[in-house]
């Protein structure tokens, strides 16, 4: 072979042109080798998915890659030492590809040191696609290996721990056979509650198992830091019996609703148990609400395993329903939504393949019927206006200047909580200051009137007078304005170091409380007192002669 | 909205109850007249009673008059001081 058939610079390497070289297929698995590399280097390899143009050149070139690795072994005599990731992924699909990719970059943003990368990427595609392993027990038993291995190099990040129960998860989708004995030994290692024997148990009156589930999800809870969430919970929760109300009244057509219902009913409602005391493992009668294991677990966690180990579609939509609960109750408590979205989580129980087509059909129907959500939030508000509870207050409350306040204008966003005492004494102070500002235009017959509210007139109108009371400086230069000195004025301000444009902005602004109306106005260059206020402004300054005999 | 040379606002516009409401100056002289004539003509919201009305834009005013009222607004703060 001549050297310059096998000389290749990096400018050079181009697929076809490799293609048509004359090489020995050792020559070409290196060129290749080369190419591939350039490419990863110049395309971020492998993680640039978001773009699906990338995505898919990067599916080609790697199923490319392979197919032709494999072609190079059939010719070849010679042994070619190929990757074991190449030779996976040469029969792998494209969504396959993409899922892995999708893997390992979550692996890759998890876990710490490159070569646990590594070893986790070359793991995580031998047991994903199960071609290196002869029965789909073995790759369990791969799987369960490559955890115990990685779990004893350290303390595992949570996120990577979620990455590998999800990848159980896809497992077990896969090989539906060996779900028992997964889900027991994944219970063994995380602790929860992968089978749903716990929530069955618990339905059954086992306390052992409800004791045990509570706790298991306080601990969740306390991980995730989803404590705050714990009262939107609650009433999410509290608050389904009204939208189930709801739905059934809003949506009789559909046929399936006595089937959500019992399943709501049997699923949701389990009766109060008393549970197991911590640590000294007596029973002890507790008294414990219905909702209490509501409150406290990770709701999404636990439906997500419901979808992919019990393929319940009921529970599906109760999800949904809940989800939508929830989000309604959120808004009227005027938190942040939740990240998780109802047509993912959907998404994913339909991907799983779980439900009968018939479910899924209906289930889908009903999401497209905007009654559905039309139910959900009048269920909401019936809860709400029903129960009357006192939920949380509004936040972020403090941050408004009550002096900025603007009672006629203002379109007081009231908090979701409501105090109906503070309500009604806001209405009252209302009607007292729209009192006041209309008076003098629009007449009070004093009959009509009681004692009591001009009382609460009087007393109002002093409120408001005191907070837009103008001060000495300001009705010194009013007066000097109203006797048209405005020589006299500007000299004034002038000894006050005050720029003219702030004090009348000032007087101005208290003026437009006061009256109704700006006092002062430019007229060819000067300020003055508009002629309409004269009558005003003496009042304003006879407010400055009644002041200093007091002080007198 | 403010006269452009003085200013002074001649209309104050703005939302209330669903409803577009325009605040503008009159001549005292007019002011009950305007009230008496339109429903929904009231003494100003918020601002002195004296010297203003409220437009509510519900439909029941012909438009001829409220470009009037406007532009008598517009005549009353864009006039002198004596």
């Amino acid at each position: 072979m001549k050297k310059s058939e096998t000389r290749w610079t990096e400018d050079s390497l181009n697929l076809q042109k490799m293609y048509e070289q004359r090489l020995t297929p050792q020559r070409k698995v290196e060129a290749f080798r080369r190419y591939v590399i350039k490419l990863k280097r110049q395309r971020n390899f492998g993680r640039a998915l978001n773009d699906m143009d990338d995505g898919q050149a990067d599916i080609r070139l790697f199923r490319e890659e392979a197919l032709y690795m494999k072609g190079l072994i059939t010719e070849c005599d010679a042994h070619v030492r190929l990757s074991k990731e190449i030779r996976c992924l040469e029969e792998m699909t494209d969504e396959q590809i993409v899922c892995y990719y999708m893997l390992v970059r979550c692996f890759q943003n998890d876990i710490v040191e490159p070569s646990d990368v590594f070893y986790a990427r070359y793991y995580l595609l031998e047991v994903a696609n199960l071609i290196y392993q002869d029965t789909p027990q073995e790759a369990c038993e791969a799987l369960f290996s490559f955890w115990d291995a990685w779990s004893r190099k350290g303390k595992l990040s949570n996120e990577s721990r979620e990455y590998f129960y999800t990848v159980c998860s896809l497992f077990m989708l896969t090989f539906q056979e060996l779900m028992p004995q997964m889900t027991g030994r994944l219970e063994e290692l995380s602790g929860r509650d992968w089978s749903g024997q716990a929530f069955e148990d618990m339905e059954k009156g086992v306390y052992a198992s409800a004791g045990r589930f509570v706790m298991q999800n306080a601990r969740m809870l306390k991980e995730n830091e989803k404590i705050s969430d714990k009262v939107h919970v609650f009433h999410a929760w509290k608050a389904l019996p009204h939208v189930f109300l709801r739905l059934e009244t809003e949506l009789k057509t559909y046929d399936f609703r006595h089937v959500i219902l019992n399943g709501f009913y049997k699923s949701v409602y389990i009766g109060e148990y008393p549970v197991m005391c911590g640590e000294t493992k007596e029973q002890k009668d507790v008294r414990v609400s219905k909702y209490l294991c509501y409150e406290y677990q990770n709701f999404s966690d636990y439906w997500k395993v419901r979808y992919y180990v019990l393929y319940e579609s009921v529970q599906d939509f109760l999800c949904v329903i809940y989800q939508e609960t929830e989000r309604q109750i959120r808004r009227h408590m005027r938190v942040s939504a939740r990240k998780g979205s109802v047509s993912r989580i959907l998404d994913k129980a339909y991907s799983a393949g779980a439900e009968p087509e018939r479910d899924t059909f209906r289930i889908k129907e009903v999401l497209r019927d905007d009654r559905f959500y039309e139910a959900v939030r009048s269920g909401v508000l019936d809860y709400l206006t029903a129960e009357n509870v006192d939920l949380p207050k509004r936040k972020r409350c403090a941050g408004k200047k009550t002096s900025e306040r603007d009672l006629d204008y203002e379109k007081i966003d009231f908090p979701t909580v409501i105090d109906r005492e503070k309500l009604r004494r806001a209405k009252e102070d209302a009607e007292q200051v729209l009192a006041i500002l209309s008076e003098g235009e629009i007449a009070y017959d004093s009959e009509d009137v009681s004692e009591k509210q001009q009382e609460r007139v009087s007393k109002a109108a002093a409120e408001v007078t005191a907070a837009s009371t103008f001060n000495d400086i300001e009705k010194t230069y009013l007066r000097y304005l109203r006797v048209g000195d405005c020589a006299a004025a500007e000299t004034y301000l002038h000894t006050l170091r005050m720029p003219e444009p702030v004090m009348m902005k000032n007087i101005n602004h208290k003026a437009l409380e006061m009256i109704g109306d700006l006092l002062l106005t430019r007229e060819t260059g000067s300020i003055c007192i508009l002629e309409d206020y004269m009558g005003e402004a003496d009042r304003i300054l006879g407010e400055i002669y009644r002041d200093r005999t007091k002080g007198k | 909205m403010r006269i452009r040379t003085t200013n002074r606002i001649f209309a104050w516009i703005y939302e209330r109850e669903e409803k577009i409401w325009i605040n503008v100056k009159c001549d005292p002289e007019w002011r009950d007249m305007w009230r008496q004539a339109y429903e929904a003509v009231l003494p100003a919201y918020h601002m002195n009673k004296k010297h203003w009305n409220s437009l509510i834009l519900n439909g029941t005013i012909p438009e001829d008059d409220i470009h009037r009222m406007i532009a008598e607004s517009y005549d009353l703060c864009a006039k002198k001081q004596k």
